[in-house]
């Protein structure tokens, strides 16, 4: 009783032993959004980089248009979209996986992915010339969000009997509108041309090329509640390391705790994935990594995952966008070629650490 | 040396058929071939068409095989054929043989990558169908208008530099680099394709082509109506930075127009030369018959 006891002791009370490897991963974190934004195909000096941000805070400095469009509009937004849908994918792959309590859980097992891919296709074939023109740039992302949610919800519901979420249900409903979802996908797909193929086949591979304000914006209030939950999922999903009822015995409050995991991840994986597409990987590497590293007491995992999760893809976005230049690569090929045989390295050199119960 | 090897391909494609008559039910898979065979006369004998074949609108009201990669053996021979012409994409082979293993008669065109490949194309597809004269006139036709059209472009003081996009996806757009439609075309309009280095389509680097400062962006009409004309570009990071999508030298077409290869594709090129260059400098067309939409 005495460890289940400690499991559960006050995340912040525990959270200070973590302090020290969470502030090294901070500091990774913001040394990695500095390089990213000094990298880009176009060549620019430290300086004319600074110059540029700091034109972009306000400074009254004489920049040149070309760096300023360069900095501010395409490595500033991308970047911390890269990071915050990292964070998103990173956290929401380590609720996942303590709910489910399997270490390959993710949120595509709830249809986030399947659900969005059905309504940004949707909207690539059809064109989008139904809506007015104002809201049609906004169509793939607001429908992929919108499919994404409908999805995951349904699945949620399907599950829930009388007010019990039950877990093995949910897998089974997620199987079955993963299967659904990409029945309407392939139909959609079916009735495309060559070109609307290029297109889908290369939103499912992801990117964040499309970071604007507004996405950004989707992105961050997507994310927020899940984030500001996570202290409060940290207590419970170690818990749940114990089983159930015992958690229950322990005072969780475990029904509430999975239904509202279930709906802020989400919803934040949700808008993740409406505004860079489906990105793999990172919501299976970055908890393992974490846990490889410290143990899988949940007040490090989840602040850990979201943190190496947004050093992981900021780094994966900007290996994109130069290494091939002119052309791009897609983020997803990427995190899937670096993460999975480095993720594989890991794995089979520490077997028995992998199995966090 | 490209028109000697395709024409080679279409006369190896068709040999041991004799030049026959005028078939009577016609399934075609492939949207340039389509419009070929009505360009020829044929389009009350059509049966049958791929998803790619929307030009003219009458054959939307046809019954559709499916894509012409993917056709259906049983579903073709239902339409009770007599005559199954498809472009070099068509298939899977298996299919094809499969409908002539069960008599029909299959014609595969050549592959058409350009406008030499489709002026060799066009006279076997014509002894195919019993129509030698009229697709020798149809290819001499389109041959004088790109003839014409050649004559405007090489009068042009410079070749205006362009980018050929399609951004649906809402990540980094893709741009046709060298070995695409989108490329001949542009090089027929008398444009310099700045992502010509690469190969195919790919998704292309913001800040690269920002570097390479395209003075006009050409896309689908599809990609701009989905986005709700220029303005729904300039909420795309990638092209809002772009001088020419600031100016708004965007050119829009028909995908099939545009990028079929089909009996248009003079006007086409003309079309897309006269929105890059400035609509006074080059030569109009003569209308030809092939132009009308018939519904």
């Amino acid at each position: 009783m005495s460890e289940a006891a400690a499991a559960i002791r006050p995340v912040a009370q525990r959270g200070l032993r973590h302090a020290g490897a969470l502030a090294l991963l901070v500091a990774v974190l913001a040394a990695t959004l500095v390089l990213a934004i000094a990298t880009g195909p176009v060549a620019l000096s430290p300086a004319r980089v600074l110059a540029a941000l700091a034109h972009g805070l306000g400074l009254p400095l004489a920049v040149d248009a070309r760096d300023a469009a360069v900095v501010l509009v395409l490595r500033v937004p991308r970047t911390l979209m890269a990071a915050l849908v990292g964070a998103v994918l990173g956290l929401a792959g380590a609720v996942m996986q303590g709910l489910f309590r399997n270490p390959l859980a993710d949120p595509g097992l709830l249809g986030v992915s399947a659900g969005g891919a059905t309504g940004a296709v949707a909207t690539i074939v059809l064109g989008g010339s139904f809506l007015p023109r104002p809201f049609r740039p906004h169509a793939t992302t607001v429908s992929a969000f919108l499919g994404a949610l409908a999805v995951t919800l349904l699945v949620q519901r399907i599950a829930t009997v009388e007010g019990r979420v039950l877990i093995a249900t949910m897998l089974l409903a997620g199987v079955v509108l993963n299967a659904l979802a990409g029945a309407v996908t392939a139909a959609f797909v079916f009735v495309a041309d060559d070109l609307q193929l290029r297109d889908i086949m290369f939103w499912t591979m992801g990117s964040c090329a499309g970071a604007t304000r507004e996405r950004l914006l989707l992105v961050a209030s997507g994310a927020i509640p899940l984030f500001a939950a996570s202290p409060w999922f940290a207590r419970g999903l170690n818990a749940l390391i114990l089983g159930e009822r015992e958690a229950v015995t322990l005072g969780i409050a475990i029904e509430r705790l999975k239904r509202f995991a279930v709906v802020l991840v989400a919803l934040a994986v949700g808008a993740s994935v409406a505004a860079s597409g489906t990105i793999g990987f990172i919501g299976i590497v970055a908890p393992h990594l974490v846990r490889l590293a410290r143990g899988a007491d949940h007040a490090w995992v989840l602040p850990a995952a979201a943190l190496a999760g947004a050093i992981l893809l900021a780094s994966a976005d900007a290996a994109a966008r130069t290494v091939i230049a002119p052309a791009e690569l897609p983020i997803g090929l990427l995190t899937a070629l670096i993460g999975g045989p480095f993720f594989l390295v890991l794995l089979v050199r520490q077997r028995q650490a992998v199995d966090y119960r | 040396m490209l028109t000697r090897r395709s024409a080679l391909a279409a006369a190896v494609a068709l040999a041991g058929w004799p030049a026959s008559a005028s078939p009577s039910r016609l399934v075609v898979a492939g949207g340039g071939i389509a419009e070929i065979v009505c360009a020829l006369g044929l389009r009350p004998a059509i049966v049958g068409v791929d998803t790619t074949s929307l030009f003219p609108s009458a054959l939307k009201a046809l019954p559709n095989v499916g894509y012409q990669r993917n056709l259906n053996a049983e579903g073709v021979l239902a339409l009770r054929p007599d005559l199954v012409l498809v472009s070099a994409q068509a298939g899977p082979p298996e299919v094809l043989e499969r409908l002539e293993r069960a008599g029909v008669r299959v014609v595969r065109v050549a592959p058409i990558d350009g406008p030499q490949a489709l002026l060799a194309s066009i006279p076997p597809i014509g002894d195919a169908l019993g129509r030698a004269e009229q697709a020798a006139q149809l290819a001499r036709a389109i041959a004088e208008d790109l003839d014409r059209l050649a004559r405007s472009i090489a009068a042009q003081p410079r070749r205006p530099r362009a980018v050929f996009v399609l951004a649906l996806g809402g990540g980094a757009p893709q741009a046709s680099g060298s070995g695409t439609a989108a490329d001949v075309m542009l090089r027929l309009a008398g444009a310099e394709n700045v992502v010509g280095e690469y190969r195919g389509y790919r998704p292309v680097a913001a800040e690269a082509l920002l570097a390479k400062d395209p003075e006009a962006v050409v896309t689908t009409s599809h990609t701009l109506d989905a986005l709700g004309g220029i303005e729904g570009l300039r909420l795309i990071p990638s092209l809002a930075v772009l001088e020419a999508v600031r100016r708004r030298r965007v050119i829009s077409f028909e995908t099939l127009y545009l990028l079929g290869f089909g009996p248009r594709i003079a006007h086409a090129a003309r079309d897309l030369a006269a929105a890059l260059h400035g609509e006074g400098r080059i030569a109009t067309l003569p209308h030809r018959p092939w132009l009308e939409d018939v519904s």
